[in-house]
């Protein structure tokens, strides 16, 4: 075996042994689903960095800079801001009473089993999307470590994702989310100084890459509208996507959460600052790649000694994991919990409760690799996919769920309006509307329209509705 | 002068490093005034 395969290998037994600890370790669905909610801030935080940070930002956020240049840098300003939002606005009457799924917190505030399913329906069908995505990035890392097929890398990843989380459930992925956070961070701190020796220092890499693309440093690589919505989008995105918003009910209290976010912002700042580096370095050493997306791998194993190589790839890798493993987590609560339990079969004993989550993530695990090896979904850029996940997340949970908590008028009608009215304009501005606007904006708008509108011609909500949320 | 200084390179690199310092440096007094008033 190479010194890549063992470095995966041992990566590998890591998050098994993990799993199988938290295997031992789960008594109940609130461990399950929501790790017994009793998480402190160093590990809700780390899971809360690990999820965020995706193939989305080891591959896509390189992969765009790469062909768009620094200005895209800017959009990560909008990510502090949305998680400071989420802590301070968000997260003190969100988590008065815990729920195990966000569609269960939307079936109390919202006074019905019915839009609790439609919740549920919306986030599996978004989370299969987006795990696509990044089961494309894990059979990219595979062919370049492994030498075999990208469909064969794809299948395997998602064994691997499969076993620990369906066995471990909320536990195993928040401890192997610690774990890859700091293979992250190792392979992103080891890498950048290695890099920069090859193109002499910053100042060096600076004067390098302007030379290479004059226009890399302007604003007039991407439009400022799409510059803009896009930070809209990763700020909506982030205030409302489900796997976030259910580790703050996994978190111990407040103070817990404040902590944890405060170790989460500098974590996804700090990493996602050092993969801007090499982002710009492989503009300079690989200005003729077919597509950005494969600026890392090959950082990776041309640039970077063998071992430092492989902790590189095993970086990557553990980025994509530590999301879809959350992805995972959602779309299978969602679908077991929220749609089999509370809508088709009700009277499930909790005996056989545990066996059907688990069933659950296995299917919601499986229709995606399924769907790529038919062809569906193939050959989209990486980060384009994650923003029109976080698009839909964001015009469909954003106004029920921050409007739900803030305003006390908010009814079940109106969130319903603006959960699919939301989801509708989102589809129709990103086939239809123009490219320089991301589509975010679209289905925000109309989503906040609907909401308050149809809130407003419907009767108020029932006192026990909103009495959770806003009686002290 | 001004435009010239902010047109280079080194300042629009360095600007985001800086504005993420304060960022979080920001974060980190509001969490102290949280927790403490």
């Amino acid at each position: 075996m190479t010194t890549q395969m063992w470095v995966f290998v041992g990566y590998f037994a890591v998050v098994f042994a993990i799993g199988w600890y938290a295997l031992r370790a789960t008594r109940n669905e609130k461990d399950y689903w929501i790790a017994g909610g009793e998480l402190g801030w160093f590990t809700g935080g780390a899971t809360m960095a690990a999820t965020h940070t995706s193939a989305g930002t080891f591959v896509g956020t390189i992969g765009v800079m790469y062909t768009a240049g620094w200005s895209f840098g800017w959009v990560l300003l909008a990510i502090p801001l949305s998680y400071w939002f989420m802590v301070a606005v968000l997260a003190p009457r969100f988590t008065k009473q815990k729920e195990l799924t966000l569609p269960a917190f939307i079936e109390t505030r919202y006074y019905g089993k019915g839009i609790r399913g439609l919740a549920a329906l919306i986030i599996l069908i978004a989370t299969v999307v987006y795990i696509q995505a990044q089961i494309v990035a894990g059979g990219l890392i595979a062919n370049t470590v492994f030498g075999v097929s990208t469909t064969t890398g794809m299948v395997a990843f998602t064994v691997i994702l499969l076993v620990y989380t369906v066995i471990g459930g909320m536990i195993a992925v928040v401890y192997t989310d610690a774990f890859q956070l700091v293979v992250m961070a190792l392979g992103a701190v080891f890498a950048v100084p290695l890099v920069l020796r090859q193109v002499d220092g910053i100042s060096g890499l600076l004067h390098l890459v302007e030379s290479a693309h004059p226009l890399v440093f302007t604003w007039e690589t991407m439009p400022g509208t799409l510059l803009l919505t896009m930070g809209l989008s990763f700020f909506l995105g982030g205030i409302a996507t489900p796997e976030k918003l259910i580790r703050l009910y996994a978190m111990k209290d407040m103070s817990t959460i404040r902590r944890g976010i405060l170790f989460a912002i500098v974590t996804i700042l700090g990493l996602n600052l050092l993969v801007f580096i090499l982002a710009l370095a492989s503009i300079v050493l690989f200005p003729e790649l077919p597509t950005g997306d494969l600026a890392m791998p090959m950082i990776a194993t041309a640039v970077l000694p063998t071992t430092l190589g492989a902790v590189m790839l095993a970086a990557i890798t553990a980025a994509m994991m530590s999301t879809v493993d959350s992805l995972l987590i959602v779309a299978g609560s969602a679908l077991s919990v929220d749609i089999y339990q509370n809508l088709l079969n009700p009277d499930v004993t909790p005996e056989r409760r545990m066996w059907i989550d688990r069933v659950g993530i296995l299917l919601v695990g499986s229709v995606p690799v399924v769907l790529l090896l038919s062809g569906v979904g193939e050959g989209e850029l990486v980060q384009f996919i994650v923003l029109l996940f976080t698009a839909l997340m964001a015009a469909a949970f954003v106004m029920p769920v921050v409007g739900g908590i803030v305003w006390r008028r908010a009814t079940k009608e109106g969130a319903a309006a603006a959960m699919i009215g939301g989801v509708v304009a989102t589809f129709a501005w990103e086939w239809f509307g123009p490219a320089s606007v991301e589509p975010v904006l679209a289905g925000f708008l109309a989503s906040a329209t609907l909401f308050v509108g149809v809130s407003l011609a419907t009767p108020p909500p029932p006192p026990s509705a909103i009495a959770p949320y806003f009686d002290s | 002068m001004n435009e010239h200084i902010v047109g280079q390179p080194g300042f629009v690199f360095w600007g985001l490093f800086l504005v993420c310092a304060v960022v979080v440096v920001g974060y980190a007094v509001w969490l102290w005034w949280v927790e403490h008033k």
